[in-house]
């Protein structure tokens, strides 16, 4: 089945742009924090200058690598039973482990 | 999945080592692909020793030599010999190219690969069946489609006409289809998601950039597809071998770039 792919080509830049300040954000942010003990660290992530862009990169990351590994799948799976099986399940497991990861940084605030 | 290695009956296999001509002071060893379907034999690689003071400086008048001097069933494509037809693209040391336009001094001191056009379906040594290709271009319509119909020609302005510059002059070669990994992958999977290529998706934009066309949303509908266009990831070999100087990869960009404008 033909399928658009500019929606897809738009959202997989779109989603890299906005990586860009928070990947560098991230790194900075760990390496100055490299030190800290673990409840220092819960206490520096339930900020909400810290929860909040780091829930931002979880969704923009996760989205991107599901994008990405679609890519994958189209180029080099060829049947398509196969295919839309792992698309799918790609999908699912980006699902899954960007939820996690959110209700990850939740849980941390509500525990703060 | 896709294949990653060759069938057992396409390993290329070391060929013939024919004897250097007799009396010749400058030679230049071709190591040319060979393959024949009147037999089972396996693709090999025959070796030809080329008196280069007897022919021309370019990759074809060496093979044209060996096959006038040495081996007369050496089979490939080749007729106006000046880049103008695209009939002899053929693989020479590792990038697709014209056997008419490479010069010899243009390959290094070493030995000349020759192999036909990768990842199509070879004919006989090298000659490969282009229908696939034929078809792809001829699936993005590549004509005009005006609803005017001026008592002369279709005028345009000298800029609207600058735009085709670097679009129009694609020979179809296939030098740039069969060199992109992605067409390999997708390119010929008999089914509806394919990827059409480098050289049909330049001249899909050559159509879309002429001012007198009017079925440029038809045109970007039809492209606005997963495999059609969006395999193209970039790659840039398509640029990198184009015999005639174009850049494919731009043209493609140049379409994902109006499919996004359209978008919005």
């Amino acid at each position: 089945m033909s399928q658009k792919g500019t929606a897809h080509f738009i959202f997989q830049r779109g989603t890299a742009l906005v990586m860009i300040p928070l990947v560098i954000w991230f790194v900075i942010a760990l390496i100055s924090h490299a030190d800290d003990t673990r409840p220092e660290l819960m206490v520096w992530i339930a900020k909400p200058w810290t929860a909040l862009p780091l829930g931002l990169l979880i969704l923009a990351g996760f989205f991107h690598m599901r994008l990405g590994i679609e890519i994958l799948i189209d180029d080099y799976i060829h049947k398509p039973d196969t295919r839309g099986m792992l698309l799918f399940l790609n999908t699912l497991f980006a699902l899954i482990l960007g939820a996690v990861a959110l209700w990850s940084i939740i849980a941390i605030t509500l525990i703060v | 999945m896709v294949e990653l290695t060759l069938p057992k009956n396409s390993k290329v296999i070391k060929g013939k080592v024919w004897p250097k001509p007799d009396g010749a002071a400058n030679l230049r060893e071709y190591r040319i692909y060979r393959w024949s379907p009147d037999d089972a034999e396996n693709p090999r690689l025959d070796t030809f020793y080329v008196d280069v003071d007897d022919c021309g400086p370019m990759i074809l008048d060496g093979l044209l030599w060996v096959k006038d001097n040495i081996d007369p069933t050496l089979t490939l494509r080749r007729s106006c010999r000046e880049g103008i037809c695209g009939s002899c693209a053929m693989n020479i040391n590792g990038a697709n190219t014209l056997a008419c336009t490479k010069g010899m001094d243009e390959c290094g001191k070493g030995n000349i690969a020759v192999h036909p056009l990768p990842h199509q379906p070879v004919v006989k040594d090298l000659v490969t069946d282009l229908s696939k290709f034929y078809e792809q271009h001829a699936e993005i319509q590549p004509f005009l489609q005006s609803n005017d119909n001026p008592a002369a020609e279709h005028s345009q302005t000298p800029g609207e006409r600058e735009k085709l510059d670097g679009l129009y002059e694609c020979i179809l070669c296939a030098s740039c289809s069969t060199s992109c990994p992605s067409y390999w992958w997708n390119g010929d999977k008999g089914d509806e998601n394919e990827y059409l290529g480098p050289a049909a998706l330049l001249q899909a934009y050559r159509w879309l950039q002429d001012s007198r066309d009017d079925e440029r949303n038809a045109r970007l509908d039809m492209l606005e597809d997963n495999f059609k266009l969006y395999r193209c990831h970039t790659i840039m070999n398509c640029t990198q071998v184009c015999p005639k100087g174009l850049n494919p990869a731009e043209a493609i960009a140049g379409i994902k770039r109006m499919l996004v404008e359209r978008s919005r």
